[in-house]
Order: structure tokens, then sequence, then C-alpha cells
């Protein structure tokens, strides 16, 4: 078998590894907040008090729910379980559409009103031909 | 056709970049070591050439010394 | 027991093949370009931008693949106290960097027309920005460090901090919110891309591994000679 140098190196290596990964997840686990890149409709309204600085929210941008004005455009993004109006002026990504995902960086006005500086779209993990699509929605 | 496929929906500039970069970093990388190798290589031949017959002989012992000299000159 | 890797055995293995896995990697990355460039159909929301996926998956995954590779073998080259297994390893390491920031690129060229921003420090992302630096770290400690015992030691330690990200980059879009989509192929359930996509990203994926066994290889007869050459000093 291997000589006692040997066990005891691996004994060093394991060592090292598992401090290390019980501090890493330690420290993430303390950040959470911060390493979320958005919060949903139903973390905001549950938010003990509202918070001032910039922050995201993201979901789903619900059917028939988008609104063009002039320069503005209004829509709300959902979970499902609540919502949220956003409003914002400027131009959206291509991907930006009703029932496609969505995270919207900017202020909050009040628990139901958001008030965006930019639009990012999100797309999701599915990739197929716009055939296979039709062919899956006509099922 | 081919205008077509050269547009991709207006999504050419990004895909084609994309690729681009891509190939052009496995141009330089290829470059870059090929370049060294031959730089290892050639100074090896040179020592090689450098040493007197004593020596030589005595690093032709070693099979890995030869394949390297056999290498080189077949390049 | 590694008798079987010895360098000087291998060697004469090692410098034929650069020449036949470069004349593979071009027909299959010749194959792979036709497939992923006019071949594959573009996606249904994305349209062509899709096809920036071909270029960019692979080389996360062979970056992340090299990254654990290289720990791998330092901590049993530590362990063992195997010189070989570190020079396999630090022939791996140009490749996998160079993958790594091809993933990071393709990225911000991906997320612009698609999610409307090159970047965004979102975990997924950042987590690869870090896999880079300490890609970058190792390649830097090799050429710092000339002592061998030393050089082994501190680039282990490197590989074994480093490590420790790699998990949380594959799994930062299931913990938390990520601005990034999760993974579509899954090796136990259903893969979420349709078959004539999943073709050609496979394709290049076999394309790129091809090219990083090519650099591979070139590296390390580079360090073999240079041994040798370091040998014939000491005649």
């Amino acid at each position: 078998m291997y000589g006692r140098k040997v066990k005891l190196r691996f004994l060093f290596v394991t060592l090292i590894l598992v401090t290390l990964i019980l501090t890493v997840f330690l420290i993430l686990k303390s950040l959470e907040e911060n390493v979320v890149f958005f919060q949903s409709p139903t973390e905001i309204k549950t938010l003990s008090e509202l918070d001032t600085n910039k922050i995201r929210v993201g979901g789903m941008v619900k059917k028939n729910s988008i609104n063009v004005n002039s320069d503005e455009v209004n829509f709300i993004i959902t979970d499902f379980k609540n919502e949220i109006n956003v409003s914002y002026s400027g131009a959206v990504p291509n991907l930006f559409a009703e029932e496609k995902g969505v995270v919207a960086e900017g202020f909050l006005k009040d628990r139901n009103f958001f008030s965006a500086t930019k639009i990012l779209a999100k797309h999701d993990e599915n990739y197929m031909p716009p055939e296979v699509k039709e062919a899956l929605e006509e099922k | 056709m081919i205008n077509e496929l050269l547009f991709m929906n207006g999504y050419a500039v990004y895909v084609l970049s994309a690729f681009g970069f891509t190939l052009l970093s496995f141009l330089g990388l290829y470059v870059i070591t090929k370049l060294q190798f031959v730089k290892e290589q050639s100074k090896f031949v040179a020592k090689f050439g450098s040493l007197n017959p004593k020596k030589a002989n005595s690093a032709k012992t070693q099979k890995i010394n030869k394949e390297i000299l056999a290498n080189a000159l077949n390049n | 027991m590694f008798k079987i890797f010895e360098p000087n055995k291998i060697f004469q293995i090692t410098s034929k093949a650069p020449k036949y896995i470069l004349f593979l990697f071009v027909i299959v990355l010749t194959v792979g370009l036709t497939e992923a460039l006019i071949l594959s159909p573009e996606d249904y929301k994305q349209s062509d931008a899709v096809r920036i996926m071909y270029v960019h998956v692979p080389s996360a995954w062979i970056s992340l693949g090299i990254f654990s590779s290289i720990t791998f073998l330092s901590i049993s080259g530590f362990i063992f106290k195997n010189k070989n297994f570190f020079l396999i390893a630090k022939s791996l390491a140009p490749s996998g960097f160079v993958f790594n920031i091809i993933a990071l690129v393709t990225g911000a060229i991906w997320g612009k027309p698609t999610w409307g921003t090159w970047w965004a420090w979102d975990a997924r992302i950042t987590s690869m920005l870090i896999l880079a630096l300490f890609f970058a770290m190792y390649l830097i400690a090799w050429r710092i460090y000339e002592k061998e015992e030393r050089v082994f030691k501190i680039t282990t330690f490197i590989t074994i901090v480093g490590i420790i990200n790699v998990p949380i980059t594959k799994y930062s879009v299931d913990w938390w919110n990520t601005l990034h989509q999760p993974a579509s192929i899954n090796i136990l359930a259903k893969s979420s891309i349709h078959s004539s996509m999943l073709f050609p990203l496979l394709l290049m994926t076999a394309a790129f591994a091809l090219f990083s066994l090519l650099i591979f290889l070139m590296k390390y007869n580079t360090e073999l000679i240079k041994i040798k050459n370091k040998g014939l000093d000491r005649l």
C-alpha cells in the first residue's frame, strides 16, 4: 500500500478542500441577497420596508399587458403569484415580448409600481426551430 | 440565397464576430504554441551539435533524445 | 504504478500524434462550421442569434473540464510526488484559458442582441470571469517560480482554491436568480434543445476538444524537449 507520507499528503489536501468549501459556502449563504441578479414580484411585496436603492425585478411579462405610449412602455411583470407595474422609456431589446422572461433595473415607487431605467430580456433554456414550436403549440 | 445566409435576420454582425473571434483565437494559440515548440526543438539540436562525440554518444543512449533529433530533421 | 505514462515511453506517440490530430480537427471543424452556420435551423425566439451558442457553449464546457482536470492532476501529482502529472497539467492550461476567454467574449456578443446588454454582474457570468482569473494566476505562477518543488506546491494550491468555483459556476443558474438561462443539456433528463440543434453543438464540442488535445500535445512535447535540453547540460 501507499506510504505514510502519501496518506498524510492526502489528508492534508482533503482538509484544505473541506475548509475552503465550508468557508465559501458560509460566505455565499450570507451574501445571498447580493448574489441573486434580480428579485421576484413576490419578494418585493414581502419587503419589510421599501428599498430606495436601484434594484432589479424579474419575471414574466404578463399577457396583453404591454402598452406603448408616445415615449413610454408600460407592462406588468408577474411571477404567477404577484405582479408589479413597470414603466420605462427607451428602446427595449429584441427578445422583449409578452409571456417571455424579463429583468427590469430601476427604482421602486411603491410596492406595485416600478420605474425602470434599463430593460433586459431573459430567455430560457429551450432551443428549437420555429416549425417545431408551431407543432408543439398545435398539440 | 447567399444574401439571406449573410444577413441572418440582422444578427450576422454578432454571429460572424463571435465565430471570427473564436477562429482567430484558435489560430493565435496554434501559432504561439508551434513557435515555442520549434524554438525549443532547434535549441536542442544546436546544443546537441556542440557536444563532443563522447558526450553525444552517451546522450544517444536515451531513446527520447534520438527521437527528438529524428523528428527535428524530418520537419 | 504510473510507469506506463513515463514521458520517455510515450514521447514516441505524443511526438507523432499532432499532425493526425490537426488533420482530424480541420475535418470536424469544417463539418461543424457548415452545420452551425448554414444547415442548422434558426431558433423560434432568438432567430439566427442562437448560432452563437455553437461556439459559446463548447468553449465554456471545455474550459471548466480542463480546469477540473488540472486540479485532479495537480492534487494527484502532489500526493504521489509524480512530476509527469504536473507536466500534463501545465500543458493543458493554455487551451483551457483561451477557451475561457472565448466563452466570455462570445457570451458578451450573444448577450447584446438577446438580453440587451454586453455584461451583467450575474452569478454565472461573474464566476466564469473568476475562473479566467484562476487560469491566469496558474499560468503566471509557472513563469514566476523556477524551483520545481515550489512551483508544484503553488500551482496545486491555486487549483485547489479555484476548483471550488467550478461547481458554483455549474450550478449558479439553479441556485440563484440569474440573467443567464439554465442548462439545456441534461444527462439524466430530457434535454431542452431540439435534436437539429443538438447535433451541431456536439460536433463543435468534438472539434474544440480535438483542438485542446492538439495544443496539449504540442505544449507537452515542448516541455519534454525543454527537460531533455537541461539533461544535455548535465552530461
